[in-house]
């Protein structure tokens, strides 16, 4: 019998939802201060210059312009990045891409910064843009850093790739290549700063993960962290994009040096070219399966182009390499990967963290190798996937409940791929015939790592206040970034202490106020955060039991809240009996649990969520334009927690995953964006998902997670944009090795195809 | 300092431009000029004309012809009656234009003044040989649409000129029309090749008066005579499309740019003519066989 409180896998409204609907909620970038200055960063004229000179004095003749600041009056170190501190905080000698700071002015007005930052001179010497990764990896090339341009690299050998490939009856090659995607969140990077009524330096601003930016902040600040205060309770969403600290070091620095509150709002012009973006990776797979279908080789080769700083581009990279083989049995395996600096804006975290790129690639693979051996797609999968107790494609063993094979079971049994031999299409869009429309079915599986990895500490705390009339407050330093997770927290803990909803409150994401509940990444904040709630919920009726025990001689053991009563061995007191007029406050902390191996940073992680996708598309022949008609998703997440929620995760999955397919691509040329805003860089709009989306919750527990609860968010992302390929593949025979791909591409294909 | 003003009549507006012209800027439903901080940016006085009653309103003149006010937006006349019976083919194009927030507030004198290439109306507006009613202080002149755009952002009118309405001819008989373009996505798009059509469907399944016009493709939106002649007079089949297709792409004087390439846009506008086609091909074969049952129901 399935014990599950109903509250928990429920479809609940989201505790924040009326306010956002409303417009009551205020995002970083509502907020305002009396007798603020408005902050205007001077970026970079080139990708890649010497600085001889910056002359500030122009800039602060402007009227309104309060104070100019550059490199030298950074008081700590001029230095960040979340992994290798190799990016300025003002550049001092050099700029490396378009979105490198050179300068900060403050002003009364944003007009005025603005003209001030127009009047800052830099004096600069322009050296050649190192834009193409291979070309920068050679020997004797323009070194970006000091220890030249590879940032990292990886190597990976399992078992005898030459043995394996002997024995293979079908071997498929290819190269692949995905573009650099923008995260596209709404809000631009913003945020205030200002002393607090502590004197603390307080930076309210968008980010993933308050205490890492506290670091960050104090470092280059040279203070000590408990001077620096870090909220960022509501981000206007991020998918990785805010994981690496955007306003929030220049705002200290202005209120530092003027001890005035400051404000920054980044025009979509200046977020595009100054945050991170998706590495661009050109790839390259040789796999191979022998006669019956067993996968027994998967070699790969990974450049990808991490641009200018190192931010996280490391574990992106070794996430990429860790899913290389993805959620399959492979017994030889090869994997080489580099992530290289170049002067292409820069790369970091983006939902999917290399896993992303590397799907696209074996995914395609697999459904090649199963035509080779006329397999069907699903059951070639299925006869390949993972089982607990594997060895994964490094070599190490799957330890967590592995859902792969029943996400794939679950596709197979689903209206979509049992329709897929249908040729035309179901609903023509008007009733007279369209013959020029082909349809098509793909699938796609996929495993995605969950947290940080080993390596990297990984850990979720949170504190939970009991009110003397019996409602609660939970604490967690985590963001509210759009995905509804504070929901879920909520519905974890009222199905454990058995309190409804509507007495339960969430303050989240202050450094003063809550504790350090970790990053606001890698599909984490449920299965790790959420734990931390239930072993804090547990802790609660624990030390009520034990108060209970001293004050009215009940038996040992916990106590359950009842309302505003406590319930016990001893029957039901008032709380207020207990707790006077104080409050109860405990604290709980969940450390991840890691692999039993470490083979990198974060590498590999110890819990896996799997999906299997099925896309269908129409592609018309004489446009060249696809149109994804349906999707269906197959996720096991574990334990589904907030069934909305999920839902969301898996919706916004597909768009994004269709705009990787089919649309995005950030455009650059010897370092410049042709992409500059929302104008030229096209993401889907509604009228570009299908209206026929399905999620079905393949629901395999994981022990070690609230209620067997995982993580969903990039899972539900990431299988789709090979799903929609393979699905292209179906319709018209012809496959694509470069993403995006568009009308442009089909009809070059077709006619290449004709002729 | 940007003043923004409205004023109660259109003789005010026309006396502002006569001082003002080269410092003020018309606003009408704002979705081009506010997206384009550079023009605005030359602008110190805005001069709002979406409420002027003089440029709004859709009706037949006394002179026989449609009339559509300047400030009208997308949504309405893709909406309106007497737009649909005396001009469909500016319906269909304009409820292509955007999404609905832009059609709301867009307007027809704004997709004019703003004169892109890729304008949807103007391929219809080419088709169905529109006249734009100018007016300034004390003059007013119609302007044959084929002969108001001179360039990309280029039209003739005169500093202290604005757009009053838009005429359209009335026409008799049966017309046949559609607007279809291929953009990067399919809402909030702008169209990288557009294709508007309008003929005259007879008893015998000939069409007459075929226009055919492109988007997109050109400096500005071009009619194309070559693809007019290959269906003029005719009975549709398969060959004609073809033919007519073919004659759109030979007309594209495309370019490559951000949104797609010039390869593309030929291919496209003959793809989007052929699409177009295509049903019309079938309904008009449909109508001549003789009394099929499944009768599409109005
Ligand atoms: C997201 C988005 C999507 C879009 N999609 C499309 C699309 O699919 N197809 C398309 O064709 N366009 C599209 N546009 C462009 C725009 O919406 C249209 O061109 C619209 O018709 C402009 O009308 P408006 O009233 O908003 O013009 P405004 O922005 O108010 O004005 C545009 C220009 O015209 C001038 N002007 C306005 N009215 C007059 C007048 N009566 N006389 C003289 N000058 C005048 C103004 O001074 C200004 O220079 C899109 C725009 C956006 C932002």
């Amino acid at each position: 019998m399935d014990k599950t409180p109903s509250v928990v896998g429920a479809r609940v409204k989201r505790i924040d939802a009326e306010d956002k609907v409303a417009g009551r909620t205020l995002y970083p970038s509502d907020k305002t201060l009396p007798g603020m200055l408005w902050v205007e960063v001077v970026r970079a004229a080139h990708p890649h210059a010497r600085i001889r000179e910056i002359d500030v004095k122009p800039a602060l003749e402007v009227p309104g312009v309060v104070r100019v600041l550059t490199h030298r009056d950074v008081p700590g170190e001029n230095a960040f990045g979340i992994q290798i501190q190799d990016m300025p905080v003002l550049c001092f000698d050099r700029v490396r891409y378009l979105g490198d700071a050179v300068a900060l002015v403050g002003a009364e007005t944003r007009q005025a910064a603005r003209e001030g930052a127009r009047r800052v001179r830099v004096d600069y010497e322009v050296l050649e843009p190192i834009t193409d990764p291979e070309a920068a990896m050679a020997p004797g090339a323009v070194a970006l850093h000091p220890k030249g341009n590879i940032m990292h690299q990886g190597h990976f050998e399992k078992g005898d790739l030459a043995a394996g490939f002997a024995c293979c009856a079908v071997i498929v090659e290819n190269d692949y290549s995905v573009p650099m995607i923008d995260h596209a969140f709404l809000e631009t990077e913003a945020g205030i700063s200002y002393y607090d009524e502590h004197g603390r330096l307080t930076v309210d601003a968008c980010g993933q993960y308050i205490y890492r930016d506290q670091t960050q902040i104090a470092r280059a600040l040279g203070l000590p962290l408990h001077q620096v205060r870090v909220m960022a309770p509501i981000v206007g969403g991020a998918f990785g994009g805010k994981d690496e600290v955007t306003v929030q070091i220049h705002l200290a620095l202005m209120t530092f040096h003027t001890q005035r509150p400051c404000r920054m709002v980044a025009t979509r012009e200046e977020s595009i070219v100054s945050h991170t973006k998706r590495h661009p990776v050109k790839m390259s797979y040789k796999t191979g399966a022998d006669r019956q279908g067993n996968l027994l080789c998967v070699q790969a080769r990974f450049v990808a182009d991490t641009g200018a700083y190192a931010s996280l581009g490391g574990p992106v990279l070794n996430v990429m390499m860790e899913h290389a083989a993805g959620p399959y049995r492979v017994p030889n395996v090869k994997v080489d990967g580099y992530a290289v600096y170049t002067n292409n804006g820069f790369s970091g975290a983006f939902r999917g963290f290399g896993c992303t790129q590397a799907c696209v690639g074996l995914e395609s693979q697999m459904d090649l190798m199963a035509a080779a051996l006329r397999l069907d797609p699903l059951k070639f999968r299925e006869q390949n996937v993972l089982h607990k107790g594997d060895l994964a494609g490094l070599g190490y063993p799957m330890t967590c409940e592995v859902g792969a094979g029943r996400t794939v079971r679950s596709a197979q049994r689903g209206a979509l791929y049992r329709s897929r031999r249908r040729r035309a299409p179901a609903k023509p869009a008007t009733p007279s015939l369209k013959p020029y429309l082909r349809r098509g079915v793909g699938v796609a599986t996929q495993m995605q790592g969950l947290g940080l990895g080993i390596g990297i500490p990984d850990y979720a705390e949170v504190g939970l206040d009991l009110r003397p009339d019996g409602t609660l407050q939970l604490r967690a330093g985590t963001n509210e970034i759009g995905q509804g997770a504070y929901t879920a927290y909520l519905q974890i803990l009222s199905g454990r202490l058995g309190v409804p909803l509507s007495r339960l409150s969430m303050v989240g994401a202050d450094t003063a106020l809550t504790p350090d509940s970790g990053t606001t990444t890698a599909s984490r904040t449920i299965f790790a955060v959420g734990k931390a709630v239930e072993l804090a919920a547990e802790k609660l009726e624990r030390v009520l039991g034990e108060r209970a025990e001293r004050a009215f001689g009940w038996a040992p053991g916990p106590a359950r809240l009842q309302g505003d009563q406590l319930a016990g061995s001893g029957g039901r007191r008032p709380l207020r009996e207990l707790l006077g007029d104080e409050e109860l406050s405990v604290q709980a902390v969940f450390h991840v649990p890691v692999a039993e191996r470490e083979m990198g940073d974060g590498l590999p992680h110890r819990f896996y969520s799997f999906g299997t996708h099925v896309a269908e598309v129409e592609v018309n022949t004489l446009t060249g334009e696809i149109a994804v008609t349906a999707v269906e998703a197959h996720l096991d997440g574990g334990k589904v927690i907030s069934r909305t929620g999920f839902e969301g995760q898996s919706e916004g999955g597909i768009a994004q995953g269709i705009g990787y397919a089919l649309m995005e691509e950030v455009r650059l040329e010897g370092g410049r964006f042709l992409t500059t805003n929302f104008h030229t860089y096209v993401i889907p709009t509604s009228l570009d998902v299908p209206e026929d989306l399905r999620t079905v919750p393949v629901e395999v527990r994981e022990p070690e997670g609230p209620y067997g609860a995982k993580g969903i968010s990039e899972t539900a992302m990431v299988g789709v944009t090979p799903a929609v390929l393979n699905a292209i593949a179906d319709a018209l025979g012809v496959r694509f090795f470069r993403l995006p791909v568009r009308a442009e591409d089909v009809l070059a294909a077709l006619q290449e195809k004709k002729t | 300092m940007l003043n923004f003003l409205r004023l109660s009549s259109l003789a005010d507006v026309s006396e502002m431009l006569w001082a003002d012209g080269p410092v003020s800027a018309l606003i009408a439903g704002g979705t081009d000029l506010l997206v384009r901080p550079e023009r605005l940016a030359s602008a110190r006085i805005l001069i709002d004309i979406s409420n002027l009653t003089e440029l709004g309103g859709i009706g037949v003149t006394p002179d026989g012809d449609l009339r559509i006010g300047a400030a009208v937006t997308h949504q309405e006349i893709a909406d309106d009656d007497t737009v649909r019976r005396h001009a469909h083919l500016l319906a269909q194009a304009c409820a292509q234009v955007g999404s609905v927030q832009i059609r709301n507030r867009g307007t027809l004198g704004g997709n004019l003044a703003n004169a892109s290439p890729a304008g949807d109306s103007i391929p219809a507006l080419l088709c169905l040989e529109a006249r734009v009613a100018l007016v300034a202080r004390e003059r007013g002149r119609a302007v044959p649409i084929n002969e108001f755009f001179v360039g990309p952002a280029k039209t003739v009118m005169q500093v202290d000129e604005l757009i009053e309405s838009v005429r359209i001819p009335l026409r008799r008989g049966r017309w046949v029309s559609f607007f279809e373009k291929a953009g990067q996505r399919k809402g909030m798009c702008c169209s990288k090749a557009s294709v508007a059509f309008l003929a005259q469907r007879h008893g015998d399944r000939r069409l007459t008066g075929v226009r055919v016009a492109l988007g997109a493709v050109a400096p500005t939106a071009i009619r194309v005579p070559a693809a007019e002649a290959a269906l003029e007079g005719q009975v549709l089949t398969l060959e004609r499309a073809r033919a007519a297709a073919e004659a759109c792409r030979e007309a594209a004087r495309a370019i490559d740019d951000i949104r797609s390439t010039r390869d593309y846009r030929r291919e496209a506008v003959s793809a989007l003519l052929l699409q177009g086609l295509l049903p019309l091909y079938d309904r008009m074969r449909a109508l001549a066989r003789p009394r099929r049952r499944s009768r599409r129901r109005r």
